[in-house]
C-alpha cells in the first residue's frame, strides 16, 4: 500500500519546490524592500522544504521496510 | 465583562458564555461537516473521538494566519520605520484592508517563494472551497434527494444531480461573496451563518445523541422552529449603526439594538438553539417512538457499548489528548490577555 502512502507524494512535492527555490535564491531578486532585505527568504525556506520532503520520503521509506520485515497485517492500532 | 458597555464588543458574559462559548463553538466544532467526515471514515472508535482534539492544535493556530498578519500590517502603516510597506486607502480615506495577505506578499517576497506563496494561498482556498462544495453536494443528492424525493433513481440520476448541485453550490457561494460585502468583516457574517444553521442544529445534534426518545418529527420541527427563531430574532434587531437590511431589522419593527454585530449574533445563536431544543423535546413526547433500542444502538449514547481504552498508550487517549488541548488553549489565552 505505499503508493497510497501520503509521505510519498507529499515528500516529492516538497522536494522538487524546495529545490526551485534554491535555485532561485541562487540569484538574489528584489522586492520593495530592495534585493534581499536581511535575508535571502528563498535560500532558507528552500532549505526548509527539501528537509521536510527528505523526512517525509525517509519515514515513508522506514514504513515500508518494518512491514516487509515485520509482520504485514500488524497495524499500528487495533480496536 | 460584568456589563455590555465594558468590553469594545458590547457583550455581555451570558452572551459570550452561552452564545459563543457553549452554542457557536460547540456547534461549529461537533457539527462541522469534514470534521464529522474524517470521524466517520476513522479507523476505530478512538481514532474518531481523537479527530476533532487532533483538529484542535491547528486550528488554534488559526489566529497566527488571520489575524496576526492585519495586526502587523496595521502596526507597519501607522509607524514605519524601516519599512515600506503601507496599506493601500478606500475612496473614502480609511484603510482598506481587504488584501492584507497578497499586499504583504507581493511587497515582502522576492520572486521564487512570492509564486509558493500566492500558490498556497490559492491552495488553500480551492482546497477549502472543494471540501465544501462536496460536502453540499453529497448531503444533498443523498441524504436529500435519494432518501427522500427519488428512493428509486438510477445511478446516472444521481450522477447527474450531483452535478447540478455542484453547479448551484457555486452558484450560491458566488451570491454569498456579495452578500459578504456588506459586512466589514468576515467573522461577523460567519457567526450569523452558523447562528443560523449551526445553532439550531447543535440541539438536534445533542438531543438526537444523549436522549433516545427524541424522535425524527421533533428533530424535522424543532430545526425548522429553531431557523425560524433566529430568521425573527434577526429580523427584529439591528447592530449599531446598520445601514442595510441584510444585518437585520427587515421585520419593520427594531425591538433591540445591539451595540455590535457580534452581540447580535450571539443571542440569535442563543435563541436559534434555545427555540430548537424546546420544541424538538415538546414534539418528540407527543410522537410516537419508532425506532426501537436496538435499532438506536451506536447512534445514541446510552445505548452504545464504552469502547475499551486499556490497550491504548496513554498518550492517544482521548482524554489525555483534551486535556493537552485545554492547556494549550488556556497558555495561549494567559499569553494574549
Amino acid at each position: 500500500m505505499s503508493f497510497f502512502d501520503l509521505r510519498r507524494p507529499l515528500g516529492w512535492l516538497f522536494l522538487i519546490l524546495g529545490i526551485l527555490l534554491e535555485i532561485a535564491g541562487l540569484h538574489p531578486a528584489p522586492t520593495s524592500e530592495g534585493i534581499s532585505p536581511g535575508v535571502n527568504i528563498n535560500l532558507l525556506w528552500g532549505a526548509v522544504m527539501v528537509a521536510f520532503g527528505l523526512i517525509c520520503l525517509w519515514l515513508a521509506h522506514r514504513q515500508k521496510r518494518k512491514h516487509r520485515h515485520a509482520n504485514p497485517t500488524a497495524s499500528r492500532e487495533n480496536l | 465583562m460584568g456589563s455590555a458597555t465594558s468590553n469594545p464588543m458590547g457583550v455581555e458574559w451570558l452572551a459570550m458564555l452561552m452564545g459563543l462559548g457553549f452554542v457557536l463553538s460547540f456547534g461549529y466544532w461537533c457539527t462541522d461537516f469534514l470534521v464529522m467526515q474524517r470521524a466517520m471514515a476513522a479507523e476505530s472508535m478512538m481514532a474518531a473521538r481523537r479527530t476533532p482534539l487532533v483538529a484542535a492544535v491547528p486550528k488554534m493556530l488559526f489566529p497566527f494566519l488571520v489575524i496576526l498578519p492585519g495586526m502587523i500590517a496595521i502596526a507597519l502603516t501607522q509607524h514605519h520605520g524601516a519599512s515600506t510597506f503601507s496599506l493601500p486607502a478606500k475612496p473614502d480615506g480609511s484603510l482598506n484592508y481587504d488584501l492584507v495577505i497578497p499586499l504583504m506578499l507581493r511587497h515582502y517576497f522576492p520572486s521564487g517563494i512570492l509564486g509558493l506563496g500566492l500558490t498556497a494561498l490559492m491552495a488553500s482556498f480551492m482546497s477549502g472551497m472543494a471540501g465544501n462544495v462536496t460536502a453540499f453536494n453529497t448531503v444533498w443528492t443523498y441524504d436529500i434527494y435519494q432518501a427522500y424525493l427519488r428512493p428509486k433513481a438510477s445511478d446516472a440520476a444521481l450522477l447527474w444531480m450531483g452535478r447540478a448541485a455542484t453547479v448551484v453550490g457555486i452558484t450560491i457561494s458566488v451570491g454569498a461573496a456579495y452578500f459578504a460585502a456588506h459586512f466589514n468583516n468576515i467573522m461577523d457574517l460567519l457567526q450569523l451563518v452558523f447562528a443560523f444553521v449551526n445553532a439550531p442544529l447543535f440541539a438536534t445534534f445533542l438531543l438526537g445523541m444523549f436522549w433516545r426518545r427524541a424522535t425524527g418529527h421533533g428533530a424535522f420541527w424543532g430545526l425548522i422552529s429553531g431557523i425560524l427563531a433566529a430568521a425573527v430574532h434577526h429580523g427584529l434587531t439591528q447592530p449599531h449603526g446598520a445601514t442595510t437590511l441584510v444585518k437585520g431589522g427587515w421585520l419593520g419593527h427594531v425591538w433591540r439594538t445591539y451595540p455590535s454585530e457580534m452581540a447580535q449574533n450571539f443571542w440569535t445563536a442563543i435563541f436559534a438553539w434555545a427555540v430548537c431544543f424546546l420544541v424538538t423535546i415538546l414534539i418528540s413526547l407527543v410522537t410516537r417512538q419508532q425506532k426501537s433500542d436496538t435499532e438506536l444502538t451506536g447512534l445514541v449514547s446510552s445505548l452504545t457499548p464504552r469502547a475499551s481504552e486499556e490497550h491504548v498508550v496513554w498518550y492517544q487517549r482521548p482524554a489525555t489528548m483534551g486535556v493537552l488541548v485545554l492547556v494549550l488553549a488556556l497558555i495561549l489565552n494567559v499569553i494574549f490577555w
